[in-house]
């Protein structure tokens, strides 16, 4: 159908001795690495769950991960995608017992750490006023089916019955949008511009 | 990075990828996760996500509302925001002065619209007038009214020029103007 994305290449020295150093207990390490993580599992999350759901998935797979980088558990850069992966996995599959493990986890590390593990949620957002330009230029219809996908976490069939479209149209018009605003979220403010 | 990554993200996030190509998708995922950082697909695509929620949570994600909602979001939102009635002067000066201390404005453009299957909004300059184009707005028919509601930054840094703002009924391939506001007429509202 798509194709995937680009072959893995060596992973930096940086990831490796962010690793060493998360192992030692390195706060400002462990964050960075779970900043690099946190998209990949969010997106894992929300292909599975919405909502409240999908958040609380990914801050199970973010504690366990934690868990793991602090123990020293993962060594090799090279494996940490799949190793997080694992997690994702495991968490998933495994959500009815989770609930009693999340409690164990939270009170563990939670408290100490619930900024690191809800990190990312309230920092990098886009500067407003250019996101807000470049929504401007989508049409009403595919500002309409980024709202419901992005904004209510819709499903395509459920935009579709929304919007009276099929699948496959909110399908092309999702994507033609994303790369009509990454092009655009790229470029200062128009206003700007010598 | 080219739009692919993206394309096959979205696809993979919203189901449209089926469970076997997902499962293979997924190791691709977070390597690219770990190796390229805030440069990934994922780390843009969850930036855009958490960035249109907030937006959507301020009220400025649908860009132009009917009257009865642009009252309905002055009534709720916690924000300061900004009415600006878009008839007769005075000056851009007291426009941006009054901006500093408001979240949101909210234009009212009044024009008549009987008959006007499409309008857009043309945004520019008294050199520029089309700069960027708003296609195919909300307008509220009712109150012959297009309300434009926009970041208070948004305007604060696009009003530092003079400040044009043309609304346009799109008729097949026919565009006729139905007003254009300077922001030297804009009145305080």
């Amino acid at each position: 159908m798509v194709a995937a994305p680009p072959p893995a290449t060596p992973v930096s020295d940086d990831v490796q001795t962010l690793l060493a150093r998360a192992a030692r207990g390195d706060a400002a390490s462990e964050a960075a690495l779970l900043a690099r993580l946190r998209p990949a599992i969010r997106a894992f999350a929300l292909r599975r769950l919405r909502g409240p759901e999908a958040d609380e998935l990914c801050q199970d797979v973010t504690l366990v991960l934690l868990e793991a980088l602090r123990a020293g558990r993962v060594s090799d850069a090279s494996a940490l995608g799949a190793y997080a992966l694992g997690i994702c996995r495991t968490v998933a599959r495994d959500r009815a017992r989770q609930v009693e493990r999340r409690a164990a986890l939270w009170e563990r590390y939670g408290q100490r750490d619930e900024a690191s593990v809800d990190a990312g949620d309230d920092d990098a957002r886009f500067d407003r006023a250019v996101l807000e330009d470049c929504l401007g230029q989508l049409t009403q219809r595919a500002r309409a089916v980024i709202r419901h996908a992005f904004v209510a976490g819709s499903s395509n069939g459920d935009i579709a019955r929304a919007l009276n479209l099929s699948e496959g149209n909110v399908r092309v018009i999702r994507h033609r949008a994303l790369a009509q605003l990454r092009t655009c979220l790229e470029r200062p403010l128009v206003w700007e511009t010598p | 990075m080219s739009t692919e990554p993206l394309d096959a993200l979205d696809d993979y996030v919203s189901g449209a990828m089926d469970d076997d190509e997902a499962e293979r998708f997924e190791a691709a995922l977070f390597d690219s996760a770990v190796q390229e950082g805030a440069a990934s697909a994922a780390a843009w695509l969850d930036r855009f996500r958490r960035s249109a929620v907030d937006l959507a949570a301020r009220g400025t994600f649908d860009i132009t509302y009917t009257l009865a909602e642009a009252q309905a979001l002055i009534a709720s939102s916690p924000l300061d925001i900004l009415v600006i009635d878009a008839g007769a002067p005075p000056t851009t000066r007291e426009t941006l002065e009054r901006l500093e201390h408001h979240d949101l404005a909210l234009f009212s453009f009044p024009v008549d619209l009987s008959g006007v299957a499409h309008v857009d909004l043309e945004l520019g300059t008294v050199d520029h007038p089309c700069v960027v184009v708003l296609p195919d707005v909300k307008v509220d028919r009712d109150e012959n009214r297009v309300l434009l509601c926009c970041e208070g930054e948004l305007a604060r840094r696009s009003l530092q020029q003079p400040f044009v703002t043309t609304v346009v009924a799109v008729e097949g391939q026919n565009r006729r103007v139905l007003g254009r506001f300077h922001h030297s007429d804009v009145r305080l509202g």
